[in-house]
């Protein structure tokens, strides 16, 4: 088990993760971000909130960034024709 | 220890007891440390004391059968657990923890039935008591459907302060995420957005609440219901 820290970015300001959350893998950590993304557009969505080019990025322990989620890529994949 | 003589009872219910009928009901208290992560009831499981909490504060966590968990209620020295004691149901129906350190009264079943059934100073609070848990739990069940995440993280959060002395509650973001039934991210965004209006202090591990009254303009008609019943409930009992 591995554990991850997930900040969220939002142009010049970042909210840390001082906690962090176990994981098998990188990949479940990935899956994790991406359904608290989905989680947060929701909510923005639901209220009237504009979505603004956000990034929840994925940290291990030494504060090294492994991977990032942009909340417009999440969105866009939910986009159909 | 047994219990203290009621002018120093921290437990709300059982110092709202008159004299005469605390003083039957006392040598039946035990009061005994009840540290974070103590089970007070478990789910289907038979229940051999309640508890009247004299500090700290617990939760009442319901569980589906594939496990998906989610808080109902938070008790502290206002209140008595489990409830259903009161029915004289003797299987916990729900799992009942303490979240935060504290202290509180226990007493058997058997000893509360009988009390129940021979005390009726004892029946009337712990039949409002109960009553009083269930509005709080109605109130919860309506926030859940109708207010936002930084609404309920209001709530819950004067929720808790009510119960704890001080302005510091150690609470994890993990917690307050099972707690509202959300993922953790979106209790550290509705953290920070209540920091940003300085309503309180987010630390690892501990909010501090700053300014309690702005923090319940926020949560608006989130909070205040239940509390006010409360008080009506416990008022001109005897």
């Amino acid at each position: 088990m591995t554990r991850y820290f997930f900040q969220i970015r939002r142009g010049g300001v970042t909210i840390t993760d001082e906690e962090g959350d176990e994981f098998d893998s990188i990949d479940e950590a990935h899956a994790n971000a991406i359904r608290a993304v989905r989680e947060l557009l929701a909510a923005r969505i639901k209220n009237g909130a504009m979505i603004l080019d956000e990034h929840m990025e994925i940290r291990d322990e030494t504060g090294a960034l492994v991977v990032a989620v942009s909340f417009h890529d999440v969105i866009k994949r939910h986009l159909g024709r | 220890m047994t219990a203290p003589p009621q002018s120093s009872m921290q437990n709300k219910l059982l110092a709202l007891l008159p004299a005469t009928d605390y003083g039957q009901i006392a040598p039946d208290l035990d009061l005994i440390p009840l540290p974070k992560g103590t089970l007070l009831g478990r789910a289907g499981k038979p229940i051999k004391y309640a508890y009247f909490l004299a500090s700290g504060l617990g939760s009442i966590v319901v569980t589906t059968p594939e496990g998906h968990s989610a808080e109902a209620g938070i008790f502290g020295f206002d209140g008595y657990v489990p409830t259903s004691v009161v029915t004289g149901l003797d299987v916990s129906i729900h799992d009942v923890g303490m979240q935060l350190d504290g202290e509180g009264y226990r007493i058997s079943y058997d000893a509360f039935r009988g009390w129940m059934d021979s005390n009726r100073s004892f029946s009337r609070v712990m039949i409002r008591a109960a009553e009083a848990f269930a509005v709080q739990l109605a109130f919860t069940a309506l926030s859940n459907a109708v207010h936002d995440v930084n609404e309920r993280l209001a709530r819950w959060l004067l929720m808790c302060h009510d119960r704890v002395s001080g302005n510091e509650i150690a609470l994890t973001h993990d917690f307050i995420s099972l707690m509202l039934a959300v993922r953790r991210p979106s209790v550290t965004t509705s953290l920070h957005v209540l920091e940003g209006n300085g309503f309180i202090r987010s630390e690892r591990g501990s909010i501090m609440i700053r300014n309690r009254p702005a923090l319940e303009e926020f949560a608006r008609d989130a909070y205040g219901r239940p509390e006010e019943e409360y008080r009506r409930l416990m008022k001109d009992l005897f």
